[in-house]
């Protein structure tokens, strides 16, 4: 009886006592709290006051080009007042009398993440070759101007249609066939104002050319894959935009202060307000490099990507952390070159946005780093 | 595995300054029986408990395996190697401070590989030891301001040497380490520094069974000079230990207390536990350490093999 009530006691005394011992093995064993316990120890290493101040713009600007965007992730269709985009093809047929087949289609799928206008286009025969990773609306390569800006193509038209859905499919017959074989690829042109957005072979679900006889369907290798890009109206260089497909870069200068010598940056809370946009998508990807040498216009020599964001164009106020900046001009105050703010990609769309002159603001947060041992 | 293993690695909140925490002291290394073969492991876990205005904050860490080898070589000479850590500079750091909150942790230290001579003259005893120092250390400060946080990193190579020399006679002994220099190479520049010039003193007395042994240092840095205190008491297999040593680190004064029992195996050695607790303390801080230490000695099988 006595050994049967000691056990009970026991029990009684784990059970109760069981969960305190538990937490007190689990905070020995994992150093699990966070307390501040003897932080005026690291005062023999430093002060670590913190400030903030925010730094003057010195200049803000904007420069374009006209960059290939053959290895962008999407082949933009269409027009509107600015912009004008086509999409250049090429196929490789390995064989060159078909015979008997029971369909020839030609199929672009489209981009949903992108909005969508119902369009009128005509397909043409180019009648000159073109560089993928070259192309622009006035060059066919880098070395070699278009006859005719917008591409050379034959003034005939192989097919008008409209785009519509998910996919723009062409079918073509045996005389289309012979003509696009013997041509230097296909031209998409836009006819009516609006834009399309199809994957293009980066963007992993690529234009295919099919012939199918007797119900076996043979893909035809797609050689080249590009859209080229017009704008009729850039902006004017004191002003600030950002833009892809034609490429705005928005140079932003700040005067170094000399509070923040010797000093740690912590954050750089850069920000600027949007005044107007144009785009076929609801978010941007924004993103920075600092300049390395001193600014030369558009092609600056540029660091590495030092910030990157994701904005929703239905902000007004766009902010991006640039400390790396930051802590690179306290570092070199002479390497003070400025920095470019870009959309990300630069070839993936047709987009611009135009900021508020004057909105650009740098807040910086630092501290006086420890000393070393 | 490891980011369990890192996060439970923490130590003296106190070795942020300095070289850190400075645990070659009260180092034996008078051999007594220099007739036989020795190789000694010993593995020293460490808890802390820091304790500033009734609050708590829990740490442990395990310190480095440590290794020594005794080998006799002709007629009472005995030649000695081994590892030591020479100071610990691992620690964990929260702060807040208004807008900011600093998390900083350092990993590393400076190592100790010694070589040392012994020799045993009629009633006396000699030892010489030089010690190889190096090792690496590196801080990481995270800071951070509302949704910003940014680290910065600080790390440190250190090389230096150490000798050290002593005598014992009878029931006495003395002993002197010095020409210690380190070279810390960092970020802002390489420099050289000297370490302290220690001397001590010991007084060893069996009485009835009882063994008495005191230590003194004086340990001479540029700023300061410290002493430090050792009373041990050994009967049988038990041992007591009191240190008080106050570091060479402003305003930092420690207490040890240690309880040992070394269980003897026949023909092969001993294995020794030994349980110390230390309470650190400067101003309103304390910090509460319990290191046990397990230590394997094996002797006998090399003495068995020489016959």
């Amino acid at each position: 009886m006595y050994l049967v009530h000691r056990k009970l006691k026991w029990q009684s005394f784990i059970r109760n006592r069981g969960c305190i011992f538990l937490n007190l093995i689990i905070i020995l064993l994992f150093n699990c709290n966070k307390l501040p316990l003897g932080e005026d120890e690291l005062e023999v290493r430093g002060g670590f006051a913190t400030d903030t101040l925010r730094l003057e713009i010195f200049v803000s600007s904007t420069e374009f080009k006209n960059i290939p965007v053959g290895t962008s992730q999407n082949l933009v269709l269409g027009k509107n007042d600015i912009y004008e985009s086509r999409i250049l093809l090429k196929f490789n047929f390995p064989d060159t009398t078909y015979s008997g087949l029971d369909e020839i289609k030609l199929t672009l799928y489209r981009n949903t993440l992108f909005r969508f206008d119902t369009i009128s286009i005509g397909i043409y025969l180019l009648n000159s070759d073109f560089t993928e990773g070259e192309a622009t609306w006035y060059e066919k390569s880098n070395t070699e101007p278009w006859q005719n800006p917008g591409g050379d193509f034959e003034i005939d038209s192989l097919r008008f249609c409209k785009v519509n859905g998910d996919s723009l499919i062409v079918w073509f017959n045996y005389i289309d066939l012979s003509k696009i074989m013997n041509s230097k690829g296909l031209i998409l042109i836009p006819h009516s104002d609006g834009f399309c957005f199809f994957h293009s072979r980066e963007g992993g679900k690529a234009p295919t050319f099919k012939v199918v006889k007797n119900g076996v369907v043979n893909g035809i290798p797609l050689g080249s894959d590009c859209h080229i890009i017009k704008a009729d109206t850039t902006p004017n260089y004191w002003e600030d935009w950002l833009g892809s497909g034609v490429v705005y870069r928005n140079y932003v200068k700040f005067n170094y202060d000399t509070t923040l010598d010797s000093s740690k940056a912590i954050f750089g809370e850069l920000t600027f307000d949007l005044e107007h946009y144009f785009s076929y998508r609801d978010s941007v990807e924004i993103g920075v490099k600092y300049l390395i040498k001193p600014f030369t216009g558009f092609d600056s020599e540029l660091g590495p990507q030092i910030a990157l964001k994701k904005f929703s164009l239905k902000d007004s106020t766009f902010s991006l952390d640039i400390v790396r900046y930051i802590q690179r001009i306290i570092d070199h105050p002479d390497s003070n070159f400025g920095f470019f703010i870009y959309l990300s990609p630069e070839n993936y769309d047709i987009t611009n946005i135009k900021l508020i002159k004057g909105s650009h603001n740098l807040k910086v947060g630092f501290i006086r780093p420890p000393q070393e041992r | 595995m490891n980011a369990l293993l890192l996060s439970l690695i923490s130590a003296s909140v106190f070795a942020i300054e300095g070289f850190g925490e400075e645990r070659a002291i009260f180092q034996q290394t008078f051999l007594g029986d220099l007739k036989t073969a020795r190789i000694e492991f010993t593995l020293n876990p460490e808890f802390n408990l820091i304790s500033e205005e009734k609050k708590f904050r829990c740490l442990f860490w395990t310190n480095p395996f440590y290794l020594s080898l005794k080998v006799p070589v002709y007629k009472g000479l005995s030649l000695s190697l081994g590892n030591l850590e020479r100071f610990n500079q691992v620690y964990d750091i929260y702060s807040e401070r208004e807008l900011l909150k600093i998390y900083t942790k350092s990993r590393g230290g400076i190592e100790e590989v010694y070589l040392q001579v012994n020799q045993w003259l009629n009633f006396t005893e000699i030892f010489f030891r030089g010690s190889f120092l190096f090792g690496s250390s590196f801080e990481v400060w995270n800071y951070t301001i509302g949704d910003y946080t940014i680290a910065d990193t600080f790390s440190y190579k250190y090389k230096g040497q150490i000798y050290s020399a002593g005598l014992k006679v009878l029931f006495l002994t003395v002993y002197y380490e010095g020409l210690g220099s380190i070279d810390m190479e960092r970020s802002s520049g390489d420099t050289t520094y000297k370490l302290a010039q220690v001397i001590g003193f010991g007084l060893e007395k069996d009485v009835n069974t009882w063994d008495y042994s005191l230590s003194l240092e004086h340990s001479v840095w540029i700023d300061r000079n410290i002493n430090r205190i050792r009373l041990m008491v050994e009967k049988d297999i038990y041992s007591f230990s009191y240190n008080y040593n106050p570091w060479y680190l402003k305003e930092i004064k420690e207490h040890r207390i240690g309880l040992g029992m070394g269980i003897p195996f026949k023909n092969l050695g001993k294995i020794s536990f030994d349980f110390n607790g230390a309470i650190r303390t400067k101003g309103n801080l304390w910090e509460f350490v319990i290191s046990p230490q397990l230590r394997l000695t094996l002797e006998e099988i090399f003495s068995r093999r020489k016959k």
